[in-house]
């Protein structure tokens, strides 16, 4: 719209100051994100255990980072978090009660991802609407997380198995969300596969006319999507040296913040992954913020980080929208 | 934004080298809910009383994960005692003992977490549980005589959820009571409706009409009490069924009003708050041999292996209720 305005004007210094105008726009979660830094680090005092800090945002991000090209199809997985308790629980129960070998019972685990992952996929292909199928089987895979084991935690893990929790001396989750993103930045932004992605979350409709094979391309993404999951929930239970079957609830609205305040649409066909790693560090850099400049003010109670962090999501988003249309 | 920006820098230039007062990071299960608001009243009356930097915060829902994230922000800024309510004693224990390793003194209060594996100093324990258990049960003895009633019918403890382990612990210990010294009183299987008023009412009130024979009804947690008060008051059997259980006298308050409760103990978490905090404090300075202490107003203080004892549990009552608020 505001082009076609501008073309109609036809002054090409009004298209250069629009151009201006959405850098600056573009810019804002640079900004939040400086001066949300500037906060963490005033309140360090150890800062090697940072690393530990951000593991439980690692986890999100490397979620996140599927989470994307599943949003860019015009999908979306709110079963994410229930998918992560439910195979931290069966890699519990294969060990603890069927006396599975630790590794046998991961590897079970990764099975046990891919196919809630591939459950998901299987309705959306079916024509079920991405939102309903996921919010199913998020009360779905949350219940059976529940069943497994009986409401209890599992705990007592083998050393040996606890010892993987750290790789060449920082936490594994880092590893596993890196090469998450390289292999989704790959997939989605140097593929044939990233392509159908963007042409399916553009028109769908189109798309299938145009032969992309969308099934395929459906199947697959929420697969991947259950197996970090349960990738997640392996390195969970390694660091804990516990799997709880009531974790992780809520962390799939985390990874939808992290994937929306990047600037991907939500409704699909435009973003990228690496956006989605600058909302991670927009949003978990607030949240860590906060919570170290609350041991300063007392004010800042649990309940009114919550209020902060809702409201500056609400001016990203804003923001967001008004640099996209300007564009 | 600006504004809290212009804080953190300013608190930046303020300086926490000079001074070196001791940073203690306290976390209740949860934060919002009565009995942790007291606590942190207690927490904050010690750390004024001794000078130190007091960080009292916890999770919105009681859950383990969110307390790691606090914890583990807490190791990075360098605080020198960690005090901790854990809401899960085993999953939490690998971060406890990480931020013993981090150089923290790591103690545990309300609820103990997994003592080998956490490697925590001590447990702030609010009270034995066998006092409490024991309580419990001359409680209610007590009550269905002063009722004019023969000890001897079917009795019932409503519980939380099946796995919690205070509670079943407790449960023990009026077992071993009941055989002890009222062995005319018959135990029916106890409930566990969970931690949800409304299931603990409804089955409450399915037991009521049962059980003919019913004396006398438990409960023994926070949202089980009140709400088989309310079953009780709801099938006028109030007189006839007598009520008791650990509460919070805030919420008990109109039930002791109208005679369903005649009394009822809990600790005083309070006083659970400020002694933590001293011992913290305590702690810092010096190993803690066993041997009774003094910690500011509370005197005669047991300490043994690993716990130390907050004493025996309170009873309240339409007398000494309305002083109390929490």
């Amino acid at each position: 719209m505001s082009r076609l305005e501008g073309v109609n004007a036809g002054v090409e210094t009004a298209l250069a100051g629009k151009r201006s105008k959405r850098w600056l726009f573009g810019l804002l979660p640079w900004v939040l994100l400086t001066l949300a830094l500037l906060l963490v680090f005033s309140q360090v005092r150890r800062p090697a255990l940072l690393v530990e800090v951000w593991v439980p945002w690692i986890e999100v991000g490397a979620l996140a980072f599927v989470m994307t090209a599943i949003i860019l199809t015009g999908g979306i997985d709110l079963s994410v978090g229930s998918m992560v308790a439910l195979t931290g629980m069966v890699q519990a129960v294969l060990w603890q009660d069927w006396g599975w070998s630790i590794e046998a019972a991961a590897a079970g685990a990764l099975l046990a991802g891919a196919g809630a992952g591939g459950l998901n996929g299987l309705l959306v292909v079916a024509g079920l609407s991405p939102l309903v199928a996921t919010l199913a089987t998020m009360a779905l895979y949350r219940g059976l997380a529940i069943t497994v084991a009986g409401g209890d935690r599992v705990t007592g893990f083998p050393q040996s198995f606890l010892d993987m929790g750290r790789l060449l001396g920082i936490p594994s989750q880092f590893w596993l969300a890196g090469l998450v993103f390289l292999g989704m930045v790959l997939l989605v932004h140097h593929s044939r596969f990233g392509r159908w992605c963007f042409a399916m979350g553009d028109n769908r409709q189109a798309a299938r006319f145009a032969a992309v094979p969308v099934n395929k391309v459906e199947g697959v993404l929420y697969t991947i999507n259950g197996l970090v999951a349960a990738s997640v929930a392996v390195l969970g239970a390694m660091r804990h040296d516990a799997s709880i079957p009531d974790a992780h609830i809520g962390t799939e609205l985390q990874v939808i913040a992290c994937v929306v305040v990047g600037g991907t649409l939500i409704t699909g066909g435009r973003g990228s992954v690496l956006r989605s790693l600058l909302g991670l560090a927009v949003i978990s850099h607030l949240d860590v913020g906060l919570q170290f400049l609350s041991s300063r003010l007392v004010w800042l109670t649990a309940e009114s980080r919550l209020i902060a962090i809702g409201i500056l999501l609400i001016l990203v988003a804003v923001w967001n929208q008004r640099s996209q249309k300007e564009s | 934004m600006l504004v809290v920006l212009l804080a953190a820098l300013g608190f930046r230039c303020a300086g926490p080298e000079g001074d070196e007062a001791l940073r203690i990071a306290m976390i209740p299960k949860l934060v919002g809910i009565g009995y942790f608001e007291a606590t942190e009243q207690g927490a904050r009356e010690a750390a004024r009383e001794l000078d130190v930097e007091l960080v009292y915060d916890g999770p919105t829902d009681a859950r383990t994960e969110d307390q790691i994230k606090m914890i583990d922000g807490w190791m990075a800024q360098g605080f020198d005692v960690i005090a901790v309510a854990p809401n899960d004693p085993e999953a939490i224990s690998r971060t406890l003992r990480s931020a013993g390793e981090s150089g923290a003194l790591v103690l545990t209060w309300d609820t103990d977490a997994n003592p080998e594996l956490s490697r925590r100093s001590v447990f702030v324990n609010q009270a034995p549980n066998r006092a409490i258990g024991h309580t419990l049960v001359d409680i209610m003895a007590e009550g269905v005589r002063a009722q004019g009633a023969s000890l001897p019918g079917d009795y019932l403890i409503v519980s939380g959820t099946p796995t919690a382990s205070n509670q079943n612990t407790w449960m023990k210990y009026m077992r071993e009571r009941i055989r002890e010294k009222h062995p005319e009183m018959r135990l029916l299987q106890h409930l566990t409706p969970g931690e949800d008023q409304q299931k603990c009412q409804e089955q409450t009130a399915e037991a009521l009409s049962a059980y003919p024979d019913l004396k006398g009804i438990w409960g023994i947690t926070s949202v089980s009490f009140p709400a088989v008060a309310k079953a009780v008051r709801d099938a006028n059997k109030i007189g006839r069924i007598e009520v008791t259980g650990l509460g919070m006298p805030e919420e008990m308050r109109e039930y002791i009003k109208d005679g369903t409760v005649r009394e009822f103990c809990l600790w005083d978490p309070v006083d659970l708050g400020y002694l933590t905090i001293r011992v913290a404090h305590r702690l810092k300075q010096g190993p803690l041999p066993a041997g009774r202490y003094d910690f500011g107003r509370l005197k005669g203080v047991e300490v043994r292996d690993g716990e130390v004892l907050l004493g025996p549990p309170l009873i309240f009552d339409a007398d000494n209720i309305d002083n109390y608020n929490f």
